[in-house]
């Protein structure tokens, strides 16, 4: 059986959570998606650190960032993960309501590897996440140390 | 008894005489001339002397005419008789061999013949043909050489004589005639008064005109000018007469009719009279000389009065006035100043101003003062001044050159105000503008704060009230899609409007975001090709487009200088707009042109479509202000709030046409700066 790449959901509203998780659903993509409720979760995450120490090695395929949430902010995970020599080459998606110039230009000079408006209506959510899923999670190739797809037989 | 007939007695005389007129033509000869000069009257009358016997035709100027003419200007300018003993002419006159040109001698004689009033009308030349006595003196002469000959010695001595007093004559007359001229041409006004009572002897011109050319000579004093008795002249005549002391005059004032008729006028003169001497010693007459200096007086009299009244003026002026030599001492200080500075001609003449200067800027004041006054150059300068109350007052002096008529410096002239009330407005206005300075900084920063707080409530709009609509709307299409069975017509409807109603609440808020971002955002303008832009948007509507009948006709569009992002968003509301509202045509028909205006760019955009009610096209251009239900056409009624913003931004306006039914047309246009490139087909 083949191990699918994990995706990294960093957002702080139950309901897009609910909504992305229901996009993926919808896309068909049985990636296993972890979902963390802001930056500072999504930190402990990615270092392996507080409540994630003991979780299974190897990063995301990819992460999807909120852009504004509580305590550590989207662009704050942005800057540490892009700064750090071990995380910066694991792709990061801003997935965010912001169309603000300023968002887009901070996110591009920490070096997000996309950047990706919410559309408002569902439908239109569902293949925006599509097209999304299939390219981090399907189509491209992750750094090594990333969970890769195997064979499990 | 009859009278002697003078006129038969002037022909038949055996003397030759001939009369001549004034220009020495010709008037009368009797026969004994015309016999000795071999003339016929009626061929010598009205001639000129000198034509008709010229002596030597070759020089016109010889000797013989010039003794003859001397000895007749002679009779006309001295109105007396004039004798020329001898002199050598050459006439024609009868001989054997018939008439001919031959040396003769003559003696004549000229008498002035006077008309009424004594001038010269004619000259009597009586002459007599010495010819022979000539020839016998020169025969004489000739024995002499051979032995002596009494007679012919005794003749010669005689026209000797005769010679001598001529020349004598001549030099006398010519020297007198000299000092009548200098006398008649003399600037100076002259007369001679002869005898006790002062009769005019001689006056000259210049003495005519002082008294008004009145006939002077042959008359006393007294009498020929009555207004100066009691004026004390003629009592100084008589004392000169008596004393035989001269008298001298200086700028004496003498009341005159100088004009007949005129009233008498005051007159300056003057003058010296001279007692002359008579031949025995005693006092002859009073000779009078003298200038007129009326017209001098006048002047220095002018001059004071304007001096005067500049004193005058410069005295009573509001400003200090100075005035310095051209050493740079003060010579003059004008009352403002004494007033001013409390100090008097003693202390604030020569330097002494320097003394009212403040402490401080007295040094440099002085050396201000010194080398402009060395350059002679105009200058200007501040500096404290001592008020009589002892306070020093900010003052400004300014001072230009003076220079004489013929170019030699003078010193200055300076004026100077106290500055002190100005220079404190000055100040106050200085410590004004500070302050409106500050308050616009101030100004300045609440607006920047408020601009910042304006974006981060953009920020949370489009963050925070985009989420929940999107929320509304995701969930209500995932209740669509799962319960569609369960939930009845009316329920699922229910549920599409609600997914429906927060769709259009999400684009409202992304309408008003991209509103406000239009105008705060900087325009970053670049060269734009209108052509190539609304080829652009046409291709984007494309999808609008699709299986409809759509004719486009875009005329020639030049280039531009405007914010690309922005235009594109102006072509593509006006374009969006022009599919929209002509849907309900069969073929829609979509015009984009552009045209050169006064001093801008006309941009049209045309379409076919339903059109609008032209009492409500003020609201076209606002905020959320739709003139359609959104059931007939879909839309925010952002966009061409947004047009009329993007359009304003770049310095140009926006208009719309339109009638219900009969389409719109809307207009924009764009400074002639910005536009880079003319139109072009």
């Amino acid at each position: 059986m083949m191990e699918l790449k994990r995706v990294l959901l960093v957002e702080d509203s139950p309901n897009d959570a609910e909504l992305t998780l229901e996009a993926f659903a919808e896309t068909g993509l049985a990636n296993e998606v972890v979902w963390v409720r802001d930056g500072r979760e999504a930190l402990d995450y990615l270092f392996q650190e507080g409540a994630f120490a003991s979780r299974p090695h190897g990063q995301p395929a990819v992460v999807l960032l909120d852009l504004k949430m509580p305590k550590v902010d989207g662009l704050q995970v942005l800057e540490q993960v892009k700064n750090n020599p071990n995380l910066k080459s694991v792709p990061v998606v801003m997935l965010t309501s912001s169309r603000e110039e300023a968002d887009l230009a901070r996110s591009y000079g920490l070096g997000v590897n996309a950047y990706v408006v919410k559309p408002v209506g569902f439908p239109e959510f569902v293949k925006a996440l599509k097209e999304l899923g299939l390219f981090w999670a399907v189509v491209n190739e992750p750094p090594p140390g990333s969970l890769r797809r195997s064979n499990a037989s | 008894m009859h009278p002697l007939d003078f006129g038969e007695l002037f022909r038949l005389s055996p003397n030759p005489y001939m009369v001549l007129d004034r220009q020495l033509r010709y008037v009368t000869a009797n026969d004994a001339y015309l016999r000795s000069t071999a003339s016929r009257l009626e061929d010598i009358q009205g001639r000129f002397l000198f034509d008709l016997f010229p002596h030597d035709p070759k020089d016109p100027n010889n000797a013989s005419v010039q003794l003859l003419r001397t000895s007749l200007e002679r009779v006309l300018a001295t109105r007396a008789p004039d004798v020329l003993a001898l002199i050598p002419y050459r006439v024609p006159m009868h001989t054997e061999k018939g008439i001919v040109e031959a040396e003769r001698f003559w003696s004549a004689t000229h008498t002035p013949l006077l008309d009424a009033n004594g001038e010269v009308a004619y000259i009597l030349q009586h002459t007599v043909d010495v010819t022979e006595l000539q020839q016998l003196k020169q025969a004489a002469n000739e024995a002499e050489r051979r032995e002596t000959s009494a007679s012919a010695a005794l003749e010669a001595g005689v026209l000797g004589r005769a010679r001598k007093l001529q020349e004598a004559n001549q030099l006398l007359d010519s020297e007198r005639r000299h000092l009548l001229n200098l006398f008649a041409q003399a600037p100076s006004f002259m007369c001679f008064l002869r005898g006790r009572e002062h009769v005019f002897e001689l006056a000259n011109p210049a003495y005519g005109q002082l008294v008004g050319q009145r006939e002077l000579v042959g008359k006393p004093v007294r009498q020929a000018l009555p207004e100066v008795v009691g004026q004390g002249f003629v009592e100084l005549l008589d004392q000169v007469f008596t004393t035989g002391e001269p008298f001298i005059g200086r700028g004496v004032r003498v009341l005159l009719q100088r004009h007949a008729g005129a009233p008498q006028e005051e007159a300056y003169v003057d003058f010296i009279y001279q007692p002359i001497q008579g031949a025995n010693g005693t006092v002859a007459g009073i000779f009078v000389q003298g200038h007129d200096i009326t017209d001098q007086k006048r002047m220095e009299a002018a001059l004071k009065e304007s001096e005067a009244r500049f004193r005058n003026m410069a005295d009573h002026a509001p400003v200090m006035l100075w005035v310095t030599d051209p050493s740079g001492a003060c010579t003059y200080l004008n009352k403002s100043w004494y007033e001013f500075t409390g100090q008097t001609e003693e202390t604030g003449l020569g330097f002494g101003w320097l003394a009212a200067t403040h402490p401080d800027d007295v040094k440099r004041a002085e050396a201000i003062f010194l080398e402009a006054n060395a350059k002679q150059a105009p200058f200007q300068l501040e500096y404290r001044l001592r008020r009589k109350d002892g306070e020093y007052r900010w003052a400004i002096d300014a001072a230009s050159p003076r220079y004489s008529p013929s170019g030699e410096y003078l010193g200055y002239i300076g004026s100077v105000i106290d500055i002190t009330e100005s220079k404190r407005a000055e100040e106050e206005m200085r410590r004004f503008n500070q302050q409106l300075e500050r308050r616009v900084q101030e100004r300045t920063a609440a607006l920047l704060e408020a601009n910042k707080e304006l974006e981060s409530f953009s920020y949370s709009v489009s963050h925070d009230l985009r989420a929940p609509l999107r929320h509304i709307m995701g969930f209500a299409q995932l209740l669509e899609s799962r319960t569609s069975e369960s939930l009845d017509a009316t329920a699922r409807r229910h549920v599409k409007t609600i997914a429906e109603a927060a769709r259009q609440g999400g684009k409202l808020v992304d309408d008003l975001l991209e509103f406000s971002r239009m105008g705060r955002a900087e325009l970053k303008k670049a060269p734009v090709s209108l052509g190539d832009l609304v080829a652009e948007v046409r291709r984007e509507l494309a999808p609008e487009a699709e299986g409809r009948k759509v004719q486009w006709r875009v005329g020639a569009l030049p280039e531009v200088q405007a914010d690309p992002a922005l235009l594109r968003l102006v072509f593509k509301n006006l374009l969006s707009n022009a599919l929209k509202y002509s849907r309900p045509r069969e073929e829609a028909l979509i015009e984009v042109e552009a045209r050169d205006g006064d001093g801008e760019l006309q941009v049209t955009v045309r379409d076919n479509g339903v059109g609008f009610e032209m009492q409500y096209v003020d609201k076209l251009f606002g905020v959320f202000q739709r003139l359609h239900r959104p059931e007939q056409f879909e839309g925010t009624g952002i966009g061409l709030a947004n047009v009329r913003r993007i359009i304003a931004r770049h310095g140009g306006r926006t208009w719309a046409e339109g009638a219900v039914g009969q389409g719109a047309t809307f207009h924009f246009t764009l400074p002639r700066a910005e536009v880079a490139r003319p139109l072009s087909a």
